[in-house]
């Protein structure tokens, strides 16, 4: 695929040099395009799984257990006889609503604390970071499995658990972007047009930290929807009979000597949600930042 | 006598190969070219379609001789550079018709025979040491990397000789440096450092890419010096320069590129004193170190050169050429030998040139509305005047208030002010001793200095940016410094900033209306476009249309976003301008346009300016009076002519000296 | 960097890591208060005890003190390395922590090293050159960064285990067995890793003194190995939080998939169960091992780029 290429080295190209840290991949068109054709399928079966198939995800039927793929089920059936494509379809809005959930909320926990971080003062500034600062040293998924343990498991938890975990990242992220833009050229040009500082604050530094942390977002539902399903792979996400991907993984788990079809569509549905969420948020993090703005990371 | 030989097509064919072409007097019977290069094309494959970045250039390399290249930037000089030690990038497509290094093809090598040449028979030093040596490997590293690829010394021996070619560059405590790392060493350092890995292998060809771009004039002094004592060793050099005193100092031989090709080539003197292309001439009346105050010194309308793919008809310079006839647009023009080894391609070169126009006071006049002005170079412009000048400007809006009251007094006084910052290890570093001016209304107050000396700081302190830790700033002849920033707001319209670099100035998500509408005090984008009419009127003032409206700063060139800069900062009709390093970045052609802008918008609108820069001879064709500042104090103060024509302080009198082209 | 700061710098670090594991034992702590049900009740677990008994436990594990007291005693105990007592197994959660620790830094290790050698291999191999080699890798690397673990380690063990019987599919107890476990792992890190290490060999070779370099004769390959890969380095180190935590998430699910002795198992069978005492204290050792993570990935970066030594904590 095109996902990949080399940033065009051409001289006198008339363009302004940029030096940006790495975005790690550079999606061309066509590539973001798929990808997006692909997430608004994903999207499409969240609202309405209806139009991709009539059967319930929730119909037993034994004596239909653990077939493979075929003509009557297309993805083949769990150990209950379950059709696997219609969980797959409605696994959907679980999934993802985990991710986009936890994203939101991280985003809107981050964002606040960053933002209040970068203006209150001194002290609060360092109240503020030593707290992430404490929040990251629980490594990865860990913090997520501290916020289950004391909420107990289920979606909404999950959510919150996952969504408290990613918060810190932002925060510090919109606190950094926020002091890089306080002492940028074009603040300092604001001050000598006599602006009051909240007005600075409220035009420059607020929607050129905040920007680029939209963007971001945008490549960290992947991230989240991950959590999510490796939360509910471990039984503390949502519970049963909700069809979801992970829970899904790990009722399969125990049927793979029978049928290996258990354990391929779940995973496959994570994994093409979160490479082309990620592809998206590349591709529109490189347009965002042909415009000059901030560094994500 | 001449070092190198260019040669036109029509010469080639009746010349020998060891002649190197060119007039008679171009053969050196004595020597023979060491480097040679025959019909050089070089060919960029884009997103866009292929980019002819060199179009046919053709010339030779002496011994102890050096060939400069200048031109702006795109010209193709530095590609040229790069071709010759097959290193002109993966994308490129290099054709010669002849490139050979003392009779060995080059253009047959292979990497490894490459690998063997780079370094060993052609050395390149390139500009900005910091950049062009491994950050995190200390400079002896490099040097050393040169010795073990070539195998010059044993191995055992290669740290003795890492310090003796430090030794040679004049590096000081050469065993101490080899160890540190490029950025604890100064830039004059690191310069040497490079060069001392450049020449580890005894290269006989050197190619100095810009080898004193973004270093201090003296320490350029130095680093010129020592490329100098290369030369009179027997090394071959080629200098690329935008910079036609660096050149001046150094080459025997100039060729001037524009578009991907020389259009002009002659002996260092007849080209300076001389110059017969409409491109050279643009350059030499674009230094401003060699026209007063008063002259302008942009003659032709801003352009670039047309690099579009293959080779077209018609002269590279057309677009941009005063002089330019439709012959000029379809037909290739002719090699024309002016003198002794010194030829130009151009359909006009017997035709006058426009001579550079002295802004006198009648066409000022006209600009301004009003016919009292100060004349060139006048150090003292008096009050009433420039009330006069600000109060008959049409549509900008009537300053007459501020005017009147500016009138006797002083528009800045900086009284005893000193800054001093915390350094890492909680040492205070004095950046700011003990400076103190004037700067009267409409004057235009210089403040030159290398960089480090403070320049910067004592713009902060004036623009209210920044508090001194003593003394005072009075702006209008009210307290400026040690007030609360909502006591100040109410004057923050008479100081305006022109910055260095105004990319960075300019909130990146707003198009060139709201930039200058936030400084007319509509920052939001319906008030902006309210106030559409005067932005547009600010925009015209500075020779941009208003097709520039729409756009965001990333999308205009260097030039027309510094002509954006200059109108936001006009826009809150400030008596001051405080100016950053604000020609700096700029290509001296586009310089010169932005210079004579100063220079327009001054007489129109009577504002004072405060300039600084470190480039004297900015400072000598703008300014009225200038400040020399070293190691955070002001050393020396005067009138431009006073400071220029004699200089009383040795430091100061070091920097003229290393001034170029004022001989 | 004279030494003397160099000593002032560690000494800052590690009163600042100590605030932070001190931070993460106080989180835990409130964790545990700040848990739905009563802890006494999982202790008792499925019996329905009576009031006396209820009192009795909770004055026996000193429940019934005041919050700020019992928080004390925490760290009172902590301080001495006594996290307390699994209301599962009874086991001393330090006791518990220190038997699963090995198989788990097995794995872990294994698994590092592993997505090392491939990652450098494969950076160096794609970056700058081989336009369709870059092209396939940097796909399979970013399937392999958005395929959850769990799934990846289920479709490896039915196909090498349950098709082909090469690998076994459970256990922990000799080489065999963690092959599928570490690659499992592995895999996770090693898109990651080839993206950044690649992009920083790329963003390097861009750089005009690697253009020096070439100048001064220096081939291909040995500019990657000599000046690229070094910078690249740089922001490969600077991702060690990411990866332990990476390895660490990983290990949980790897565990459970494999069946695999470890502290990822004992973390979720604790979560499952509401185990606070054992989640507690997995959560302030991994928490200490982060920061000192975090100290060390600051040392090594400043030993690799001299630039950072500039600048004091």
């Amino acid at each position: 695929m095109s996902a990949a290429s080399a940033d065009g080295a051409g001289p006198a190209t008339g363009a302004v040099p940029r030096r940006r840290l790495p975005v790690r991949i550079r999606p061309a068109r066509p590539a973001a395009l798929a990808a997006g054709l692909v997430l608004a399928l994903i999207l499409l079966a969240a609202i309405w799984p209806g139009l991709f198939t009539g059967r319930p995800p929730n119909a037993v039927d034994p004596p239909a257990a653990l077939q493979g793929p075929g003509a009557a089920h297309l993805f083949g059936t769990d150990e209950l006889g379950r059709d696997e494509f219609s969980r797959v379809v409605h696994g959907t809005r679980v999934s993802l609503g985990v991710g986009l959930g936890a994203t939101a909320l991280a985003l809107a926990l981050g964002s606040a604390a960053g933002v209040v971080a970068a203006t209150a003062g001194r002290v609060v500034d360092e109240a503020v970071m030593r707290v992430c600062d404490i929040l990251l040293s629980f490594p990865g998924l860990l913090l997520a499995l501290l916020v289950v343990a004391v909420l107990g498991p289920g979606t909404a938890d999950a959510t919150v658990a996952i969504g408290v975990s990613m918060a810190p990242g932002f925060a510090k992220l919109v606190r950094s972007q926020a002091l890089v833009i306080r002492r940028s050229d074009y603040v300092r040009a604001a001050v000598t047009f006599g602006r009051r500082r909240s007005e600075i604050h409220l035009r420059h530094v607020a929607p050129n930290a905040l920007a680029p942390l939209l963007v971001l977002a945008t490549v960290t539902v992947g991230g989240a929807i991950v959590a999510g399903s490796s939360l509910s792979f471990l039984g503390l996400g949502p519970q049963p009979p909700s069809p979801d991907w992970g829970s899904m993984l790990a009722d399969g788990q125990n049927y793979l000597a029978v049928s290996w079809a258990v354990a391929v569509f779940p995973g496959l549905a994570v994994t093409a949600t979160v490479v082309s969420s990620t592809v998206v948020g590349a591709y529109l993090r490189r347009r965002f930042e042909g415009r000059g703005a901030g560094d994500g990371f | 006598m001449t070092g190198f030989s260019g040669s036109g097509e029509s010469s080639a064919k009746s010349s020998t190969e060891s002649s190197g072409g060119g007039s008679a007097t171009d053969t050196d019977p004595g020597l023979s070219p060491l480097l040679e290069v025959r019909g050089l094309h070089v060919r960029f494959a884009t997103r866009g379609g292929p980019v002819e970045a060199v179009r046919g250039v053709d010339f030779a390399l002496y011994p102890g001789r050096c060939l400069a290249i200048v031109g702006e930037s795109g010209s193709g000089k530095s590609v040229t550079s790069r071709a010759l030690v097959g290193l002109a990038g993966a994308r490129s497509e290099v054709r010669a018709d002849r490139l050979s290094l003392d009779g060995t093809d080059l253009a047959a090598l292979t990497d490894r025979q490459w690998e063997r040449v780079r370094g060993g028979r052609i050395g390149l030093v390139l500009q900005d040491a910091l950049q062009s040596l491994d950050p995190i490997r200390p400079v002896g590293a490099e040097i050393a990397e040169a010795l073990r690829n070539h195998r010059i010394v044993d191995r055992a021996d290669v740290p003795r000789r890492v310090v003796e070619l430090l030794a040679g560059a004049r590096v000081p405590e050469p065993d101490q440096r080899a160890r540190q790392y490029p950025h604890e060493l100064s830039g004059g350092l690191r310069q040497r450092a490079l060069i001392a890995s450049a020449v580890a292998a005894e290269p006989d060809v050197l190619i100095a890419d810009e080898p004193t771009t973004a270093l201090d004039v003296t320490v350029q002094a130095r680093i010129l010096d020592l490329l100098a004592a290369r030369k009179a060793d027997g090394t071959a050099m080629l200098l690329i320069s935008h910079d036609l005193s660096v050149v001046a100092r150094l080459a025997d031989r100039v060729a001037v590129m524009f578009g991907g090709k020389f259009v002009e080539e002659g002996d260092v003197a007849d080209l300076l004193h001389a110059p017969g292309h409409p491109y050279t001439r643009e350059l030499l009346a674009a230094v401003p170190a060699l026209h007063a105050k008063g002259t302008r010194l942009a003659v032709t309308a801003p352009g670039r050169a047309a690099v579009g793919p293959g080779d077209r008809a018609g002269c590279v310079f057309a677009a941009r050429c005063p002089l330019a006839t439709d012959q000029c647009r379809s037909t290739d023009p002719p090699v024309v030998h002016l003198g002794a080894g010194h030829t130009v391609r151009c359909w006009h070169s017997d035709e006058a040139w426009p001579a550079p126009a002295a802004r006198t006071q009648r066409e000022r006049g006209i600009l301004a509305g009003a016919g009292t002005e100060a004349g060139a170079g006048a150090g003292a412009e008096t009050g009433a005047e420039t009330g006069a000048g600000v109060g008959a400007r049409a549509g900008v809006g009537a300053g007459a208030g501020a005017g009147a009251e500016v009138r006797d007094a002083p528009v800045i006084e900086v009284d005893r002010v000193s800054k001093s910052f915390r350094r890492p290890d909680r040492t205070r570093r004095q950046v700011v001793r003990d400076v103190s001016f004037t700067l009267a209304a409409g004057e235009t107050l210089g403040l030159v200095g290398e960089s480090g000396a403070g320049k910067t700081t004592v713009a902060q302190i004036v623009l209210g940016l920044l508090e001194p830790d003593e003394g005072a700033v009075r702006l209008l002849g009210r307290d400026w410094s040690g007030r609360r920033e909502s006591a100040r707001r109410p004057l923050r319209d008479k100081i305006q900033l022109v910055p260095q670099d105004p990319m960075a100035a300019f909130d990146p998500r707003y198009t060139v209306e709201r930039v200058v509408g936030e400084a007319l005090g509509a920052p939001g984008g319906r008030s902006a476009r309210r106030e559409r009419p005067r932005i547009r009127e600010l925009l015209r003032l500075v020779g941009l249309d208003d097709g520039v409206l729409g756009r965001h700063p990333y999308q205009l060139s260097g030039g027309q976003r510094q002509r954006v800069a200059i109108a936001r900062a006009l826009a809150p009709e400030p008596a001051v301008l405080v100016c950053d390093e604000p020609v700096s970045a700029l290509d001296v052609s586009v310089q010169a346009q932005i210079l004579d802008l100063f220079a327009d918008v001054q007489d129109r609108l009577g504002v004072a300016m405060l300039f600084i820069s470190h480039d004297l001879g900015v400072i000598h064709h703008v300014c009225d009076r200038v400040l020399v500042m070293r190691d955070a104090e002001v050393v020396e103060a005067g009138p431009v002519r006073e400071v220029f024509g004699a200089p009383r302080e040795p430091y100061t009198k070091e920097l003229i000296a290393a001034l170029p082209l004022t001989d | 960097m004279t030494g003397r700061a160099a000593a002032g710098w560690l000494l800052r670090r590690l009163a600042l890591g100590a605030v932070v594991v001190l931070g993460a034992a106080t989180v835990a702590f409130l964790a545990f208060h700040l848990a739905t049900g009563d802890p006494v009740r999982v202790l008792l677990g499925a019996e329905t005890p009576t009031p006396a008994q209820l009192a009795e436990v909770r004055t026996q594990l000193g429940y019934d003190r005041p919050v700020l007291v019992q928080y004390g005693s925490f760290l009172g105990h902590l301080v001495r390395g006594d996290l307390g007592y699994s209301y599962q197994t009874r086991e001393p959660v330090s006791e518990l922590i220190g038997d699963q620790l090995l198989p788990t830094v097995e794995l872990a290790g294994s698994a590092l090293i592993l997505a090392l050698a491939a990652s450098v291999a494969l950076a160096v191999a794609t970056a700058g050159r081989r336009p369709v080699l870059r092209g396939v890798s940097s796909l399979l690397e970013l399937v392999a960064i958005s395929a959850p673990s769990f799934w990846v380690g289920v479709l490896l063990l039915t196909f090498f285990s349950f098709r082909l019987h090469l690998f076994p599919a459970v256990g922990s107890d000799n080489v065999d067995a963690l092959v599928l476990p570490a690659v499992t792992l592995a895999l996770g890190l090693v898109g990651t890793f080839t993206q950044v290490l690649r992009a920083g060999i790329e963003r390097a070779l861009a750089e005009p003194f690697v253009l020096s370099s070439r100048a001064r004769g220096t081939g291909q390959t040995q500019v990657r190995r000599r000046h690229a890969l070094p910078h690249a380095l740089v922001p490969l180190i600077a991702l060690s939080g990411w990866t332990v935590g990476a390895l660490l998430s990983g290990s949980v699910v790897i565990e459970t998939i494999f069946s695999r002795q470890g502290l990822g198992r004992v973390v979720a069978t604790a979560v499952g169960g509401r185990d606070l005492p054992v989640i507690t204290g997995v959560t302030v050792v991994s928490a200490a091992a982060f920061t000192l993570t975090s100290l060390l990935v600051d040392w090594l970066s400043r030993v690799v780029d001299p630039r950072l030594r500039e600048n004091p904590a």
